[in-house]
C-alpha cells in the first residue's frame, strides 16, 4: 500500500527534490515535466518519478493541455498535514505553559 | 515565553522544548501522577505509569486513551494515544500518535523535550480528513 493522506504527504515531502518541485508549483503554477527538468539539477526521468510520487500522495494532479501534460498543486492533503502540525504544536505550547505554571505554583 | 519551537524537523513529528523550574524528579511526578496531570494535561486523568499501563483523560469534551510504551523514571516516558473527537455521527478516533518526553537536568531545573509522532499509515484515521484522502 502506498502511503496516503497525511503520512503520504510527509513521505512525499521527505525528499528535497520533491519539496523543490512543490515550491516551484506553488510559485509558478502548472508546469510540465520538461519545464521542471530544465530548472532542476536532476534528469527528466527523475523529475517524472518525483511527479508520480507526489501525484500518488494526492499533492499534485495532472491536466492535459493539448499534447502536453501539466502538473498543478492540489492543496487539500498539504493543508491537512500543515493543519495537523499546527494543531498538535499549539496543543503542546498550551500544555507546556500549563505545566510550567503548575511547577511554579508548587514552589521549590 | 520559555517554550521553544524547532523547525519543521522530521515530517510527521511535532517537537517542543522547555526549561522547567523544578528538578527532573519533580517534573517526573508532574508527568506521571494523575493528581498532578489533572492540573495541566486534562481532567479526570487515569494513568498507570508502567509499560502497558493505561492512560485516560478528558479535555474540552474530548476523551483521550493511551498505553504506556516505556517509562524510565526521571529520564524518559513514552506512550501512544488517540483522541476521540465528538462529531455529528458520534465519536470518531483521531490519528494515533506516539508521545515521548525526554528529561535532563539543566542548571537547577529540567530541560524537557516533547515529541509527538504520527504512527504508521494504517493507524492513521483522521477525523477531519476529506473522504478519499484516507484509504
Amino acid at each position: 500500500m502506498k502511503p496516503r493522506g497525511m503520512n503520504g504527504v510527509f513521505f512525499a515531502l521527505a525528499d528535497s527534490t520533491r519539496r523543490e518541485v512543490i515550491r516551484r508549483l506553488s510559485e509558478e503554477g502548472p508546469v510540465t515535466v520538461s519545464d521542471l527538468a530544465r530548472r532542476l539539477p536532476v534528469t527528466r526521468q527523475a523529475v517524472a518519478k518525483h511527479l508520480s510520487a507526489l501525484a500518488e500522495a494526492g499533492l499534485i494532479s495532472a491536466e492535459q493541455d493539448g499534447r502536453r501534460t501539466r502538473y498543478h498543486l492540489t492543496p487539500g492533503p498539504l493543508a491537512e498535514a500543515m493543519g495537523w502540525m499546527a494543531e498538535v504544536g499549539a496543543e503542546w505550547d498550551d500544555r507546556l505553559q500549563a505545566l510550567h505554571r503548575h511547577l511554579q505554583s508548587k514552589g521549590p | 515565553m520559555v517554550a521553544m519551537r524547532e523547525g519543521l524537523g522530521r515530517p510527521g513529528r511535532v517537537t517542543r522544548e522547555i526549561v522547567l523550574p523544578a528538578p527532573p524528579e519533580a517534573v517526573w511526578e508532574s508527568l506521571t501522577r494523575p493528581d498532578q496531570l489533572s492540573s495541566w494535561l486534562g481532567s479526570g486523568v487515569e494513568l498507570d505509569p508502567r509499560q502497558g499501563g493505561v492512560l485516560r483523560l478528558e479535555k474540552d469534551g474530548a476523551i483521550r486513551f493511551g498505553v504506556v510504551e516505556e517509562a524510565r523514571p526521571f529520564e524518559y516516558l513514552a506512550f501512544r494515544w488517540r483522541v476521540l473527537v465528538g462529531g455529528p455521527h458520534g465519536s470518531v478516533p483521531g490519528p494515533g500518535t506516539r508521545v515521548e518526553f525526554f528529561l535532563r537536568p539543566k542548571d537547577r531545573g529540567t530541560h524537557l523535550r516533547v515529541e509527538e509522532t504520527l504512527l504508521s499509515p494504517s493507524s492513521l484515521v483522521s477525523a477531519h480528513a476529506p473522504a478519499g484522502a484516507m484509504r
